[in-house]
């Protein structure tokens, strides 16, 4: 819940995201610009915050005539019960492939909107796929096994890309305008900032995000109803 | 003298019998307090034995269910859950094992058996590799197949006992889809468990046999082998000593599978309440051992006193008047020891008087100073003389200015008496009559140290008087072998202070007291004679029957030197002047002429009597002081204050 897509933008506009227009500096010849930045996630404890490289993030609200995104092909494998990577970033319309690499059957599903998927019961060996048509977070779980989690951010640009283990991200070649600079974390949740690119600047970005209260909610199975109710940890 | 923890006459002693009752007392309570804890104790085997033993069985039973409703909720929610019906509907071994093995550390169930629709088995997470044998037929699946939960005691194939719940594992209508069957061994650790609820050990048989399982109790389970019938039969396992009682196990579908045996130890339950025993033996003891151990010091301390004081009592019994007597607290006893002192004084007092009076006797030389001698008893068988045809007449034992007295024996009363038959005859009717109303005043004067007056007679030559016969000698025929012993003449002194104490206590006075009238007998009684004479014979000054310068005079007070009123306190200056004499030897005042002497009673202040006696103490010595002041105001008071300054 709290890692949710926010609807409220406001929220994030007052967690004081700034961002710094720092002049083209040399050359005026090369016409991209580069938006970087930095995002530091608060964690449990204050003194070492937590680990960022779990966040993406992309450009949102671009101006008419920018590029469109290409779709591609992506792949999250289900390995020892865990998904591999957990957290992908794709364009709109990509495909998704999750190859079970256990000797046990695992049932990939989502019930995120648009994008909901039931790969039903596959073994070893057998990778199903999945089109992801709308932009917006995608929750991938697997129905027998609770723990199994993976997010996809289906990216509506074509200018995305992952925080690096430090927190820096950089996403080069970017277009000129106003638009928003956005990152998603699932411990941080959703921050967005407004920014005017110059043709050949380099916009620094810092994100801070508050991920100090985050706890994974449980989520509910592919029939809509908790695991906890067919598991027997009420055993007594 | 009374060594041992008896008397002579062998009785216990106080202090060994107040001992032994209070030690008897602490013991008895303490010996009561063992025997009902030991009673209360003892009750808790037996029959309480039996009943402890079914209880525990229900309690077991209880825990065995409680265990199958938990296994019947984990097979009923795997049952239900699709995924898991949805791994069984595939068919796939691995991934129903892999589900299994969560559900297994989260349900803390031993195992899980899954079968398909067809009763064959997919998984035993106990026998991951085991082969697809068909349990269709078998007692929990077959019911399950059918689409009927069921839980309850089953004996595996392989002979293994176990809780077992069974589930069909269904979805949504009635199609069967496979069947779960969760498990729990009844083994070892299961026998404990049920056994700590139940508070028992317990041993569980197959029927027909011993449980496979079941190691701690393989000794147990060897002896009771025998015992897998019902009943509760004591039986020993490794030294010890339990009760035991076995029930029959129903499995499932009503079929007898074995026996569950509840053993308990008395010996262990009862090891606390054994304890509490044993440290009550000790507490008792060592409460017995202070218990006597304080009753003889508290014996001792109550009774030391007392025994003292016995021991006292028998030296002063056996004649040892030097006894000391011992001081005793500041309570009854000290009362008791104060007065047995003063008892021990007056014996020692009356034996110093005997001895100094037998001394006396046998030193006398001449004639003894005994004014009665057995020449008496001889006298009157002759019956010489008779007056008022009553009184024989003995021998005469004195004669003074009033007249002379005779041992005599009055026929009236058959009694031997002193009459004194006086020299003055008088005419005067109204003196008579007085002298005998003085008589019969003086009657009533009965006290040990006054000589008892008993009657009047009227003579035709005058009055005689009998009074007691007192065989002895007068004080003045003692005083004239010299100065007494200190110690007898105090207890002389105290003895003319008692009597004169008790006559004025019937009002009467004496006024000429002297030691010519202070008669003693042979024991030392001092008896004071002629009360209640000097008054009606008057004017007695200067009468002295043969002539002496120093007759009564000598004893005369300073107000009856002066004809003034005299009373009781002139009795306290004549007393005075005798005690002078009695311990010094001679009267304070001597003199030339009457006149001289009754000049000094008026005027002279007396000599201090230590400067003729000075080993006299100090008290009597005041005393004698004070008993001499000149005004009846600065003497003493009475008798008997006087009395009490001589002890």
């Amino acid at each position: 819940m709290s890692a949710g897509v926010r609807s409220d933008r406001r929220r994030f506009r007052a967690w004081g995201a700034f961002a710094l227009a720092a002049a083209a500096s040399a050359s005026t010849t090369l016409p991209a610009a580069t938006v970087r930045g930095r995002v530091t996630i608060q964690g449990a404890s204050e003194r070492r915050p937590a680990d960022p490289s779990g966040a993406v993030v992309y450009l949102d609200n671009l101006p008419a005539g920018t590029a469109p995104p290409t779709a591609g092909r992506f792949t999250i494998e289900t390995k020892s019960k865990r998904f591999t990577p957990q957290v992908l970033v794709v364009p709109v319309g990509s495909r998704v492939a999750f190859p079970n690499s256990d000797a046990i059957l695992h049932n990939v599903f989502s019930a995120s909107g648009g994008n909901a998927f039931d790969l039903g019961l596959y073994g070893k060996g057998d990778a199903k796929e999945a089109v992801l048509r709308e932009p917006g977070l995608v929750r991938v779980y697997c129905n027998v096994h609770e723990k199994m989690v993976a997010f996809v951010v289906v990216c509506p640009s074509r200018y995305f890309a992952r925080v690096r283990d430090d927190g820096s991200f950089e996403i080069p070649d970017a277009p000129a305008g106003r638009y928003d600079v956005k990152v998603w974390d699932e411990r941080g949740g959703m921050q967005s900032s407004s920014v005017e690119v110059g043709a050949s600047d380099t916009l620094d970005v810092a994100f801070v995000m508050d991920g100090s209260r985050y706890v994974r909610a449980p989520h509910l199975d592919k029939n809509g109803k908790p695991y906890s109710a067919r598991a027997s940890t009420e055993y007594e | 003298m009374t060594a041992g923890r008896t008397d002579r006459k062998g009785r216990l002693k106080l202090a060994t019998r107040l001992a032994l009752m209070m030690s008897g007392l602490t013991a008895a309570a303490a010996l009561a307090g063992i025997a009902v804890a030991w009673t209360i104790t003892s009750r808790l085997e037996g029959p309480e034995l039996n009943r402890a033993l079914d209880r525990s069985h229900e309690v077991a039973d209880l825990a065995l269910h409680r265990r199958l409703g938990n296994l019947e909720l984990v097979a009923g929610l795997l049952g239900h859950d699709p995924p898991f019906r949805a791994y069984v509907t595939e068919g796939d071994a691995a991934s129903i094992l892999d589900n299994l093995k969560e559900r297994l550390a989260l349900s803390g169930c031993d195992g899980f058996l899954v079968t398909d629709r067809a009763g064959v088995l997919l998984a035993d997470t106990r026998r991951p590799g085991a082969g697809a044998s068909d349990l269709s037929a078998s007692d929990p699946i077959a019911p399950a197949l059918g689409g009927r939960a069921i839980s309850g005691l089953w004996r595996e194939p392989d002979g293994s006992l176990v809780l077992a719940a069974a589930s069909p594992i269904v979805q949504g209508g009635t199609d069967v889809a496979g069947t779960i069957v969760a498990l729990d061994v009844l083994d070892d650790a299961l026998a404990t468990e049920l056994g700590g609820a139940a508070g028992a050990e317990i041993a569980v048989f197959t029927e027909g046999g011993r449980l496979p399982q079941g190691a701690s109790f393989a000794a147990a389970l060897t002896a009771l082998d025998g015992m897998a019938t019902p009943g509760a039969p004591r039986v020993a396992i490794a030294g010890e000593s339990f009760a035991a009682r076995s029930y029959p196990l129903e499995g499932l579908g009503g079929k007898p599978v074995g026996r569950i045996v509840i053993l308990r130890s008395p010996d262990r339950e009862l090891t606390a309440l054994r304890r509490i025993q044993t440290a009550l033996l000790w507490v008792g003891a060592l409460a017995v051992m202070v218990a006597v151990a304080a009753s003889v010091v508290l014996a001792r301390r109550i009774t030391r006193p007392v025994a003292d004081l016995v021991r006292a009592t028998e030296r002063i019994a056996a004649g040892d008047l030097d006894a000391v007597v011992p001081a005793a607290p500041d309570d009854e006893l000290e009362t008791l020891a104060d007065a047995f002192r003063s008892m021990v004084a007056v014996l020692k007092e009356k034996a110093d008087m005997e001895v100094y009076l037998a001394s006396v006797v046998r030193g006398a030389s001449g004639p003894a100073p005994s004014l009665g001698s057995t020449d008496g008893q001889a006298t009157m068988t002759q019956g010489a003389e008779t007056l008022a045809g009553r009184f024989e007449l003995g021998p005469v034992l004195g004669s003074g200015g009033m007249g002379t007295v005779y041992q005599a024996f009055d026929r009236a009363v058959g009694e031997r008496v002193a009459l004194k038959v006086m020299n003055t005859r008088t005419s005067d009717a109204a003196k008579a009559s007085r002298f005998v109303q003085e008589v019969r005043l003086a009657r009533r004067i009965t006290h040990r140290n006054v000589v008892r007056t008993h009657d009047v007679v009227a003579l035709d030559t005058g009055w005689a008087l009998s009074m007691e016969f007192v065989d002895g000698m007068s004080l003045a025929a003692l005083l004239r072998r010299g100065p007494l012993p200190i110690a007898a003449a105090a207890g002389i002194a105290r003895q003319i202070a008692a009597g004169l104490e008790g006559a004025h206590a019937q009002g009467i006075v004496h006024l000429d007291l002297k030691p010519g009238n202070v008669l003693l007998d042979a024991r030392g009684v001092a008896k004071i004679a002629d009360f209640g004479l000097a008054q009606t014979q008057g004017g007695v000054a200067g009468e002295t029957s043969r002539g002496k310068v120093m007759g009564t005079p000598v004893y005369m007070s300073p107000e009856q030197v002066e004809g003034r009123a005299a009373d009781a306190r002139s009795d306290i200056y004549s007393a005075g002047v005798v005690f002078f004499e009695l311990f010094c030897g001679v009267p304070p005042f001597d003199a030339e002429s009457v006149a001289q002497l009754l000049e000094k009673h008026l005027r002279e202040k007396p000599p201090r009597p230590r400067s003729l006696r000075p080993d006299l103490p100090e008290a009597i010595e005041s005393a004698i002081l004070r008993a001499l002041e000149k005004d009846p105001a600065l003497r003493f008071a009475s008798a008997r204050e006087l009395g009490e300054a001589l002890r």
